[in-house]
Formats: structure tokens, C-alpha cells, sequence
């Protein structure tokens, strides 16, 4: 019975997929993209099934389909493990999921390759599904190697343009250089524990099993660096902006909801490993601060929208792993199911905008737009209160716990997270005010056309917002369903937060610097109603933080020229001389023929000749030479 | 009754048997008429047949000359086969001369 | 050898016939039977003699009564390659008379 649901849930988006690229362009465009939607549902009404049975029974759930492979004692089976945090992981995935197929049914309808969209977006759901459900590392390897597949061929959409190919190989490329941390990982792991169940390594350590700590350290950091690839850290976040190139629903799901924080899946689920090596802990600690704190940065002068929320994403997801970085593992997944939640709500809205704009994404050319959609202002305003971190709204809870929890861990690092989230409600309700306040700055044409977008548009923003707006209340500092919910997946108690006179200043602080940053961000741009300059007339600091701090400039001459060097050195030197001496064997074979072809003149009495002289060598062999 | 060998001593008929086949090979290379080249085949057989019978007088052992029988048999065939394989060069060339069959020169 | 001496006469061998060979062809002929009868002589010189003194068993090897007898015996004696040359003969009389058959012309 659990085998046949756990069947369907993984293949429901699967067959979505089959479907939408074998028989999607012969179906209308609505068939196509409603069977897409169809799939990903089922699968969140399997998810809210098993949500169910495990929130009463509280036993995790193992599937085993077939044995996979053995060598020596190490074991793998093709198993699947349904335990709260995969179930909690399923729920948004699916979840957000659907809505945004729902999304894309209106958003992309005029586009001629519908189905291989919703194809691609099953079959991303699938593997997605495949990476939060393993029970080992090797099947979660699986999924994670397949949301990169999708995730590139999801940015590189528009094939047409080769920048948007670019895009999608730069995606690809620095997923790969994470995935290799990955495998390292992996291996370490594989070789220390001998297996790499998640079940087993929980008992061998919960039992005490000694290992090397060294090798952990190192298996542990390899496997952060794979996190990051996926997750978009330092130094592998170059990818997330440039993969705005894709179409908004793709930036909605995979880079900000779905994808980008199976790192941080990654890392919850081996969180007992990562509990015994500290100073790893402490390098993602440092690695997530700093990151957040860089994005926002870069995030203060953007001016296209879809990059904007990219680098503020990069930034949520560098408190992220802050928190992961100081133990507070729960406190993390809290901020990414609340991230989720109003990130895809952003990501949509600006969607709509870009829809009414007829694709103008450069916020320069906005402007007062909440005359004209009011839906996805109002909605775009709750997820933008969300993300500030004001309270009520869904941020201010996991953002706060996450401060929290440095302020009692480590002060600096405290001073960094409070930064980055004051720079984040700044240049969230920049983009706020530039979009929707103020006068209209585009064209005239472009302001005929400008109308609220359909209802399949909407509702997911409304929805979304609600879940903005209550998803908070899921974990209160003090008593929190989601901490006693995530209990069974840590080893030993977890710590506590008391209410008490810290976290209320340390709330109070909070929220006293998010209105500092919406405070100057009104001065600038509604009182002041500045608007940023053209591209031309940047200078100073604000040109450097504009070009990204010139970080992909320092990676293509340090890495990538160094690269295409090599490349061309052994083309031109490498490879002609070994072809050169491969074509050489066949010239010297072709000279000996040439020369052994007097033999064959076909006169009859040159071969006899020949014979006697055999004959004759042979008879002196054997009779004289004995 | 003597044995014939004591008279003439078996070197003798070494000697012959030798010169005749060196004979009929020196033929064979150096004429270019097929039929002579067949003659001097010939010629190698009938050597190789005298010192058969030599051996077999020498081991005083009738193998040797039952064993005359079938090379002379095996001779007689393959004259026949080889003078109807010339026939038919014969008729495409014309000519008997073997040095105009040089069409497989590679 | 008579036979020999009709064939010779009725091939009317002239001298002009004779085309010229080239040097070579007369240095390896030469060549080529000094080598031969060289490695030969060399061989049957070399071994020795397996019977001393040449003896008479007075013994009657060779008549044709006992040649009969070898040739014929079934068990140690030479039937089967007997029959065998007698195919053989059969079957190179039937390559013979067929490769030299003359072609038939096709009428069209």
C-alpha cells in the first residue's frame, strides 16, 4: 500500500513528463499544461497523505524497492525514506510546485514550446522529489545531479538567444564544480562508515562509533562545497543572477523555492555528522554570513527587477546556512519553508509585472504601477513586509530565531546577519517603490497596455501571500510545532529559546533596523523620488557594487582564460604531435608496402625461383643445421 | 645373387639421382616453353624415382618400388591435368610462352 | 623416353622461337642449381650409412610374385592407396577431357 503511494508520488510527475514530450504538441496548448499541473498535484495529495500518517504514527517511514549493489560490505539499496523532514520538504515542494504550474499555464501560454516546458518542469518536480525522498546519499545524489539537468535546461528555454545558453552552461558548470565536492563527500563517508544510509550513519554515530575526525572534517567540508554549488554560496553564487535569463515561473520554482535549498536539505539530514566536526560548522557559519552579507550589497544598486530578488535570494540563503553553521538546524528550516513562501510570491508578482510590461524588466522604465494591478500590488506588498522581517509577516519569526541564535553563538557574526537584514529591507522596498509608486516612467505605448494580469496569474500570488502572511505561526519562540515536529530527525535534546528579556530586545532591535531601511529607502525614492541613474553614469563604489564586485570578471581571467589556454595548447602542440606520430606509423607501413610490392611482378618463373630457394633453406635447416 | 650396389657402390647413384634433379630444376626456371618446363618436372619425378628404387635394393625392401608404382601413377595425372590447364592458357593467350601471364602483377 | 623423343620432335622447337632471356634469369637458374644440388649433396653426405657391408639375404624380395603380394596384401601391404590412385587416375582423366573441352559459341 505505502509502496504503490511512494510509487505514485515519484512517478506521477514522471509520466507529466512522457507525457508532455511525447504527445504535448499534439494536444492543445490548455491539455498540456493542465496535465502538467495535474501530475504535480497528485503528488501533493500523496505528500499531504503520508504528512498525516506520520504526524500521528511519528515512526518514519522505509520503503525498499531492490537492491542496488554490493561491494565487500559496503551495501546500497534503491530504497526510500519518508520521515518528517523529507515529508515537511515534499509538502512545499509539491505544493508551491503546483501553483506555479498553475502560474505558468497563463504566463506562458503564448509561447510555441509549452510543452516542452511543462515537461522540463515535471520532470524537475520528479527528480526533486527523487532527492528529498532517498534514503541514502547515492539516490539523493541522483535526484541532486537530475534538478541541475532540469535547472539548465529550464534557463537555457529561449535556445534562441545565446546569452541565455551561456547562462544555463555558467548554471551547469558551477553546479558541477559542486557536485564533485559532493562525490568527494560521499566517498569519504562511503569509505568511513561503510555505507551511506542515512539510517545507518545515524545509529553508528548515535551509538558512539568512533571515526577519524579528520577524514570526517574533510568528508563533512566536501560536502559543503557541494552544497554550496547547489545552494549559491561563496564562491560558487555566480550562477543564481545570471540564471535569471529563464522565465519567471523557472526562477520562482527552482531558484528560489525548490532547487537552491536542497543544500540545505543536504546538510539538515546529516546534521549528527555535522555536529562533530565544529570547525566545519563554524566555516559555514562564516561562509553563509559573509555571502548574505556580499549579496546585499550588490543588491543595493540592481536594477533589473528579477536580479534584485536573485541577490537578495543568494542573501536569504546565506542566513541560511548561518544558522546551519551555528546548530540551529531547525531555525534554518523554518526560514527556508517561510524563504519559500515569500520569495515565490515575489518572484511571481514580479513575473506579472514583467507580463504587463511586455517584458521590460529594467525598473527605470517602471513606475506607479499599483494603479493599474492592484492584486499583485497588494500581494507584493505583503511578501515584501514578509522578507523585511516586520513582525506578524512570515520573516519576521525564522529571520528573528536565526538572529537569535547568533547573538548567542557569535556576536560578530550577529553584527553581520542584523546588517544584511537592514540592507534587506532596504533595497526590497526600493524595488517596491520604483515599481509600483510614483509616476509611470515608460513609454506611452507601453502604458496602454499595462492591465492586471488573469486570474491563473493572481490566484497563486494570492495564495502564496496568505501563506506569507500565517506561515510564521508554525514555530513561536518559546513553543514551536515545528521544532517538536522536526524532534525525531536530531540525535539527543535540542536546546531550547526561552521567551525572556533577550529575545525581546534582540526583537526589538530587529524590527527597529528593518524600519530604518524601509525609512531611508521612502526618503530616496518617495520623498526625494530619486530614480538611479542610467548605466552610463555610475561611478565610484556604486559602479563597483553594480558590477558585482567584478567577481565574474576575476573568475573568467583567473579561471576560465587559464582554462581555454590550456586548451588551445593542446590543440595546437599535443594534439598534432601525437596525430603526427599516429599518421607517421601509418606512412612507415605504407613505405614498407610500397617497397615489399616488387615481390609481386607475377612472372611465373620468379616464383618458382622463389620456391627452390625455400625449398633449398629449408632442406639446409633440417638436415645441416643440426 | 650379388647385390647390385656392391658393384656400383650407392654414392654412384646419389651422384646421379642429384645431377638429374639439379637438372630438371635448372630447367624449370630457365626455359619459358610450358611444355618443356613440364618435361623437366619430368625429368625431377624420374630422379626421385631411381633413388627410391636405389633405397629399396639397399634395405633389400619392396616398399620402395610399390611406392615407384604410385609416383609414376600420381605423375601420369598430373601430366594430364597440367597439359589440359595449358590448353586453356593456351586458348585466352594464345601462346605458351609463361611470361605473359604476368595480370596479377601487384 | 621414346615417347619423350615424339614429343620433343612434334613440338618443332626452332631456335628463333626462343625468345631472350634476360642475364638474371640465367644467373638465378645457375645460381639456383648450384644451391640445390650444393644442400643436397651436403645432406645425403652427411648421414651416415645405416648398413655396413651390403648384404644378400638371397631372399627373393623383388619378383613380381611378391611385389604382388606387397601391393595387394590387405593388412600390411599397400591396398588402400591402391585404390585411392586408381580414383585419383580416374578423377584427373575427367579433369583432363573437361577443361579442354571447347567452348560452344551461344547463338544469339
Amino acid at each position: 500500500m505505502e509502496t504503490s503511494l511512494l510509487l505514485l508520488l515519484l512517478l506521477a510527475p514522471f509520466a507529466g513528463f512522457l507525457f508532455n514530450v511525447f504527445l504535448g504538441k499534439k494536444v492543445s496548448r490548455n491539455v498540456s499544461g493542465t496535465i502538467g499541473t495535474i501530475a504535480v498535484a497528485i503528488s501533493f495529495a500523496v505528500a499531504l497523505n503520508f504528512f498525516f500518517q506520520i504526524n500521528n504514527t511519528k515512526q518514519p517511514i522505509q520503503i525498499d524497492l531492490f537492491h542496488w549493489m554490493t561491494l565487500g560490505n559496503f551495501n546500497v539499496n534503491f530504497s526510500f525514506l519518508l520521515d518528517q523532514l523529507s515529508i515537511l520538504w515534499l509538502l512545499f515542494v509539491t505544493g508551491i510546485g503546483t501553483l506555479i504550474h498553475i502560474y505558468s499555464i497563463s504566463y506562458m501560454h503564448d509561447d510555441e514550446n509549452l510543452h516542452k516546458f511543462f515537461a522540463y518542469l515535471n520532470l524537475f518536480i520528479f527528480f526533486m522529489i527523487t532527492l528529498v525522498t532517498g534514503s541514502n546519499l547515492l539516490i539523493m545524489f541522483i535526484g541532486w545531479e537530475g534538478v541541475g539537468l532540469c535547472s539548465y535546461l529550464l534557463i537555457g528555454f529561449w535556445y534562441k538567444n545565446q546569452d541565455y545558453n551561456d547562462a544555463a552552461k555558467k548554471a551547469f558548470i558551477m553546479n558541477r564544480i559542486g557536485d564533485l565536492g559532493f562525490l568527494i563527500g560521499i566517498f569519504t563517508l562511503g569509505y568511513l562508515f561503510s555505507s551511506v544510509d542515512f539510517a545507518t550513519i545515524k545509529t553508528a554515530v548515535a551509538t558512539g562509533k568512533s571515526v577519524d575526525l579528520g577524514w570526517l572534517g574533510f568528508g563533512t567540508l566536501c560536502l559543503f562545497i557541494g552544497a554550496s554549488g547547489k545552494s549559491a554560496q561563496i564562491p560558487l553564487y555566480t550562477w543564481l543572477p545570471d540564471a535569471m535569463a529563464g522565465p519567471t515561473p523557472v526562477s520562482a520554482l527552482i531558484h528560489a523555492a525548490t532547487m537552491v535549498t536542497a543544500g540545505i536539505f543536504m546538510i539538515t539530514r546529516l546534521n549528527f555528522l555535522f555536529n562533530l566536526t565544529p570547525d566545519i560548522q563554524m566555516v559555514i557559519a562564516i561562509i553563509g554570513a559573509v555571502t548574505s552579507l556580499v549579496a546585499a550589497f550588490i543588491a543595493l544598486v540592481q536594477n533589473d527587477i528579477k536580479k534584485v530578488l536573485a541577490y537578495s535570494t543568494v542573501s536569504q540563503l546565506g542566513l541560511m546556512f548561518l544558522a546551519l553553521g551555528l546548530g540551529a538546524y531547525e531555525i534554518a528550516v523554518f526560514h527556508v519553508i517561510t524563504h519559500a513562501f515569500f520569495k515565490a510570491c515575489l518572484f511571481l508578482g514580479s513575473g506579472s509585472v514583467i507580463h504587463a510590461m511586455h517584458g521590460e524588466q529594467d525598473m527605470r522604465k517602471m513606475g506607479g504601477l499599483r494603479k493599474y494591478m492592484k492584486v499583485t500590488y497588494i500581494t507584493f506588498l505583503i511578501a515584501t513586509l514578509a522578507i523585511s522581517g516586520i513582525p506578524i509577516f512570515a520573516g519576521f519569526f525564522s529571520k528573528d530565531e536565526i538572529l537569535m541564535v547568533a547573538f548567542h553563538e557569535n556576536k560578530a557574526l550577529w553584527v553581520i546577519a542584523s546588517l544584511a537584514s537592514i540592507m534587506t529591507a532596504f533595497y526590497m522596498f526600493r524595488l517596491l517603490y520604483l515599481t509600483f509608486f510614483k509616476e509611470f516612467r515608460g513609454t506611452e505605448e507601453q502604458k496602454h497596455h499595462l492591465h492586471e494580469s488573469p486570474s491563473l496569474i493572481t490566484f497563486p500570488l494570492i495564495v502564496l501571500a496568505i501563506l506569507s502572511t500565517v506561515g510564521g505561526f508554525i514555530s513561536f519562540p518559546g513553543h514551536s510545532w515545528l521544532n517538536e515536529y522536526l524532534k525525531p530527525i536530531f540525535i539527543g535534546a535540542r536546546e531550547e529559546h526561552h521567551l525572556d528579556g533577550t529575545t525581546y530586545m534582540l526583537m526589538g532591535i530587529a524590527v527597529v533596523g528593518a524600519l530604518i531601511g524601509i525609512g531611508i529607502a521612502y526618503s530616496n525614492y518617495i520623498k526625494k523620488s530619486q530614480v538611479p541613474s542610467e548605466d552610463s553614469e555610475i561611478t565610484g563604489f556604486s559602479k563597483v557594487l553594480y558590477n558585482k564586485f567584478y567577481v565574474d570578471e576575476i573568475y573568467m581571467a583567473v579561471i576560465v582564460k587559464p582554462i581555454y589556454a590550456i586548451a588551445s595548447f593542446s590543440k595546437n602542440f599535443i594534439e598534432t604531435a601525437l596525430s603526427g606520430f599516429i599518421f607517421g606509423l601509418g606512412k612507415v607501413t605504407n613505405m614498407v608496402g610500397t617497397q615489399g610490392k616488387v615481390l609481386q611482378n607475377g612472372s611465373v618463373g620468379f616464383y618458382l625461383f622463389a620456391f627452390v630457394i625455400g625449398t633449398a633453406s629449408i632442406i639446409a635447416y633440417l638436415f645441416l643445421a643440426q | 645373387m650379388q647385390n647390385v650396389l656392391q658393384q656400383i657402390g650407392i654414392e654412384n647413384y646419389i651422384y646421379l639421382s642429384t645431377l638429374l634433379f639439379c637438372i630438371g630444376i635448372f630447367g624449370v626456371l630457365f626455359r619459358r616453353n610450358a611444355i618443356v618446363m613440364f618435361m623437366s618436372i619430368e625429368i625431377m619425378l624420374n630422379a626421385v624415382n631411381l633413388l627410391l628404387v636405389v633405397f629399396s635394393t639397399y634395405h633389400q625392401d619392396a616398399s620402395g618400388q610399390v611406392f615407384v608404382f604410385f609416383s609414376m601413377a600420381v605423375a601420369a595425372a598430373e601430366v594430364a591435368v597440367g597439359l589440359a590447364i595449358l590448353v586453356g592458357i593456351y586458348r585466352n593467350i594464345h601462346s605458351i610462352d609463361i611470361d605473359k601471364l604476368k595480370n596479377l602483377k601487384g | 623416353m621414346i615417347l619423350l623423343l615424339f614429343t620433343i620432335m612434334l613440338m618443332n622447337l626452332n631456335k628463333e622461337d626462343e625468345r631472350h632471356k634476360s642475364g638474371l634469369t640465367i644467373i638465378a637458374a645457375v645460381a639456383s642449381f648450384c644451391l640445390v644440388a650444393f644442400v643436397l649433396l651436403a645432406a645425403f653426405l652427411k648421414s651416415m650409412p645405416i648398413i655396413e657391408e651390403y648384404y644378400v639375404s638371397g631372399e627373393d624380395y623383388q619378383s613380381i610374385k611378391v611385389l604382388g603380394q606387397v601391393l595387394l596384401d590387405e593388412k600390411n601391404g599397400f591396398m588402400i592407396p591402391f585404390e585411392f590412385a586408381s580414383v585419383l587416375l580416374l578423377v584427373s582423366m575427367i579433369g583432363a577431357v573437361l577443361l579442354s573441352k571447347k567452348e560452344e559459341k551461344i547463338s544469339l
